[in-house]
Parts: C-alpha cells; structure tokens; sequence
C-alpha cells in the first residue's frame, strides 16, 4: 500500500505494519470521537512514526498514486475535525 | 482503515474534481505542467519571504539584547543614585524584553524547519516532474494511441497528487510566516514604545500569574546582583 503524508512525501508499507497501523487508525478515531487533543496528538504521532519507520520512502523519480493520503504531521485535532468537512479549507486550485 | 481513509477520501474527491475538468489526458498533463511552472515559482517565493522573515527576527534579537544592556545600565545608575525604586522599574522592563526574547529565539527555530521544509519540497518537486517527462516519452514510443491516454493519466493523477502535495505545504508555510510577522510587528512596537504590550501576554491568567511572580523573583535577584556591583565600585 502507498502512502502519502501531505507535506512529506510517500512510503510503502506492507502486511503487519498494515495490521498495525489499522489499530491506531481505531484509537485516532476515537480520540477525534471524544475531542481528546492530547491521545489525538500521541496518537496521530505514532501513526507518522510507524509509516515513517516501517515503511520504504518512494523515490522522488516515480509517479505514483497514493491508496492513503493522510494530513500533515503538525495537524491539530481542530483541523483533524475538519477535515470531515471539507479538505483542505484553502488549497484552491492547484 | 477507518478514518485515515476517510481523510483520504475527502483530499482525493477533490483532486478529482480537477482532474475531471480536464477533457482528456494531454489537457491534464498541460494543465499540470502550467501548475507545477507556477507552483516552483511560488516555492521560490516562500523560502525567500521565509527567510526574510527569519532576518527581520534575527535582528529584532539584536534590538532587544541592546536594550537589556541599556536598561541594566539604567538600575546600576538608579542604584549609585539610591534610587531602588526606579533601579526596579528598569530591572522590571529588562525582564519584558528578557521573555520577548526567549519567544524569539523559538520562533527562529520554527522559521529554520519551515526553510528546510520547503527546499525539500521544492527538490522532490522538480524530480518528480522530470519522472513525468521521461515517463511520457516511454508511453509515447511504446503504446497506442488509447493505451497511451490512459497511462499518462495515470501518470498524470501521480504528478497532480504532489502538485496538490507542494501547494498545501506552502500554503501551511504562508500561514505560519505571517503569523510570524504578525508577531514580530508586535516586538517592534513594544520595543519603541518600551512597554508591556497586553497583545502578548497569556491569555490563560494563571500562566499570568506565574510569568508574573517568575519574572518578580528574577528582579529581585538581578537588584541583589548589581547592589553588589555597585557596591564594589
């Protein structure tokens, strides 16, 4: 699977790492669920630290479309709540 | 996946909807190109207004140090002329700058990432897009004409992807450059004015309180310090 951290680029990811990230992926939920900034902050690190470490970083040669594209890593939980609205607020046309 | 895909979801319908505005793939590969032309330019842009604003805090720092000086020299002065009270109120004022300072020197820090963020960019950028060139020549030599529309979009989706990529990236590093400015605007009139601007100060009252009690400790430390002094002189 390819994903992509906005701001940062994108990485591979395989099997458990996948497994793994998919229970975080719960714990974020939750933590977006009961407004809680502190878990959504921990949380959403661990999520950004198990692709960054697990994963293999794309080349910046290839062209590839991500299966994930996940925001940016300084993304408050405000922003993270938003993004249910729309996404991003002011990207425009690009 | 639950909400990660979600996010997901929401970014690429919109990356779609401007794909989609495209009547065929070599329209969409102009488009882009246009796109990533401007988007270079505009990366260029904001690492120069990033590091000028990183300048204009360097030497905000410059200021403040100069006026800490100045304001010592002030309550030793107060000090010889037995003047406690007003040696207290410079000492007071040195303070104020003294936590300016130390914001400062954070936000130059904050200033140095954002540089280096955006000359990652830009550099993943150009590589990218000379990915595309080269994979468009492939797909023109190799592929049919029907086949070849649906490889460069493909190729196209990629390259607009990052596109969408590089713009949020600066659009977060505007953001916070201007907060910046914003801020550093602020130093300056407390620094010409050589008061206290309430702009600045917590807004949480208890942090207040402390900042308050802190910076009343590190007073009177900085008197006992320079009555020494003085009294060695």
């Amino acid at each position: 699977m390819i994903i992509r951290i906005l701001t940062e680029g994108q990485y591979r990811l395989k099997n458990e790492a996948l497994s793994e990230l998919d229970k975080l992926d719960d714990e974020l939920l939750e933590a977006i669920a009961n407004n809680d900034e502190e878990g959504f902050n921990r949380r959403f690190c661990e999520v950004l630290t198990l692709i960054r470490d697990r994963g293999t970083k794309v080349e910046d040669t290839e062209l590839v479309e991500s299966d994930l594209v996940l925001p940016a890593p300084d993304t408050t939980l405000e922003e993270a709540r938003e993004l249910f609205a729309a996404y991003p607020r002011k990207l425009g046309d690009f | 996946m639950g909400i990660l895909s979600r996010m997901s979801t929401i970014f690429k319908a919109k990356l779609n909807k401007i794909l989609d505005a495209a009547e065929d793939p070599h329209e969409t590969l102009e488009y882009s190109y246009q796109r990533q032309l401007e988007l270079l330019q505009k990366v260029k842009r904001n690492l120069a207004d990033v590091v000028a604003s990183k300048k204009r805090l360097e030497l905000q720092v410059v200021r403040l140090k100069e006026n800490m000086g100045r304001l010592e020299g002030q309550a030793k002065e107060a000090l010889q002329l037995g003047r406690e009270d007003l040696a207290t109120a410079a000492l007071e004022r040195k303070q104020v700058l003294a936590a300016q300072l130390e914001g400062l020197e954070e936000q130059i820090k904050g200033l140095e990432q954002e540089q280096e963020k955006l000359a990652t960019v830009e550099a993943r950028l150009r590589a990218k897009v000379e990915a595309f060139r080269t994979k468009k020549e492939v797909i023109k030599a190799q592929y049919s004409a029907a086949q070849a529309q649906v490889k460069i979009s493909e190729a196209a989706t990629g390259l607009s992807e990052e596109l969408a990529d590089v713009s949020l990236a600066i659009q977060r590093a505007e953001e916070k450059t201007e907060k910046m400015r914003a801020r550093a605007q602020a130093i300056d009139e407390l620094v010409a004015r050589g008061v206290l601007d309430d702009a600045l100060e917590s807004a949480d009252p208890l942090e207040a309180e402390l900042r308050r009690v802190s910076a009343a400790s590190k007073v009177r430390e900085e008197l006992a310090r320079l009555k020494k002094e003085v009294r060695k002189e």
